[in-house]
């Protein structure tokens, strides 16, 4: 699609990519936006309509890198974002792969390799949270800190590498790939949809991290 | 991997549709280039270009032949690997299609399938956490030949982090729990 702008209306840009609504529920922009364009919903909850624009637009289309837009970009604004978003993922997205998969296994004749499965996600559960209370109490509050004071070492807590985007692609292949004995197909089903709907929204958000917290901790270093 | 489609053409507006068409239609890469810069396309799978191009560089084209497909004028007769100015958008499409898949099926025929009896190896001792290298001491082959075994282990499973990797292993029965 091409990119969103101010007077783009907000309608367009779910249809387009329905995935989009999880972000902007962390704008406090629900369902039910009627006519209303970016622009319009920016007044009304007090937001940046050039931050609002750059977080649907990296988070729709694969291939923007918003170099100019970037320098002008607020770092409490991101880490307010990104806070969120890790809020969704602990209080949402995870517990929602948890119910349908303890329910998948409770109603499977042989779940031998579905509890084998299930503790590979236990692991990357811990992995993920992991890093969410790293980035609460360590990476958010330095970035916060270092836009008002001299810089420090943030790039390094930034540029961690993690796996836990090679561990999601894992646990949804290992489903569609190689899911093997007498279980319940719908909820097998259910279990694969809330993996990819996670695995979506965390790469997505990779790509924001890579693409605008990351240059801008690199900038804030090189002052 | 895409396929990596080169566009060889003297004709601008020609060279945007076919690389729209490659890009929309075919989920393939275009890479567009002009006969006097062939190296831009050095590696790709496939080339489209017209028979004035194709004339103009026969030392390009000659040894590349079986993997090129010629635009000729319009009514010109169809044969294979030549697409005729007029054919309907259908055909184009078909056409590089067909030769897209042809390509595919020759770049894959040595990966698919089960895993060989080398990478079932190599997956036990990955999956019992052993690095790189002392795989390679374990089953004295080169550091390198690990990692494509690898690569190709992962390609072949969809597997790419250890502890999936493990994962595999043990519900295989490859390794056991205990």
């Amino acid at each position: 699609m091409s990119l969103a702008i101010s007077d783009t209306k907000l309608s367009d840009i779910i249809v387009n990519e329905p995935n989009v609504v999880a972000v902007l529920s962390r704008f406090g922009i629900h369902l039910g936006v009627g006519d209303s364009t970016v622009e319009d919903a920016c007044r009304t909850h007090a937001l940046d309509t050039d931050f609002v624009l750059l977080i649907i637009n990296t988070f729709v289309n694969e291939n923007y890198f918003p170099e100019t837009v970037l320098k002008a970009v607020n770092i409490a604004d991101i880490v307010s974002y990104l806070d969120k978003t890790n809020d969704y993922y602990t209080r949402f997205l995870v517990p929602n792969i948890e119910r349908h998969f303890n329910l998948l296994i409770s109603k499977s004749v042989t779940p031998n390799n579905l509890q084998l499965m299930m503790q590979f996600f236990e692991q990357l559960k811990d992995e993920l949270s992991q890093r969410i209370t790293h980035d609460r109490e360590v990476l958010f509050p330095q970035l916060i800190n270092s836009a008002s004071s001299a810089p420090d070492d943030a790039i390094a807590l930034i540029d961690e590498p993690n796996s836990i985007e090679e561990k999601l692609g894992d646990l949804k292949n290992l489903f569609i790939i190689h899911l093997r004995g007498e279980y319940d197909s719908n909820l097998s089903h259910a279990v694969l949809l809330a993996i990819v709907n996670l695995e979506k929204d965390f790469k997505q958000n990779e790509r924001i991290r890579q693409r605008i917290l990351t240059p801008y901790a690199h900038s804030l270093v090189k002052k | 991997m895409n396929t990596k489609v080169a566009i060889l053409v003297s004709d601008t507006l020609r060279e945007i549709g076919l690389a729209h068409i490659i890009n929309e239609y075919l989920g393939a890469k275009p890479v567009c280039a002009t006969c006097n810069n062939t190296a831009a396309v050095e590696g790709c799978d496939i080339f489209i270009t017209d028979a004035a191009t194709f004339a103009g560089i026969p030392d390009f084209f000659m040894p590349r032949r079986a993997k090129t497909i010629i635009i000729t004028p319009c009514g010109s007769p169809v044969r294979d690997n030549h697409i005729p100015c007029d054919t309907s958008i259908d055909s184009v499409i078909s056409i590089i299609g067909d030769k897209i898949k042809q390509n595919k099926a020759l770049s894959d025929s040595n990966k698919s399938g089960t895993l060989s009896s080398r990478e079932i190896d190599v997956l036990r001792l990955v999956a019992t956490g052993l690095s790189n290298k002392e795989i390679a001491d374990r089953l004295n082959i080169s550091t390198n030949t690990v990692m494509t075994h690898r690569k190709n282990i992962s390609s072949k499973l969809g597997i790419r982090s250890v502890s999936g990797l493990s994962l595999f292993a043990i519900m295989n029965g490859y390794i056991s729990t205990q």
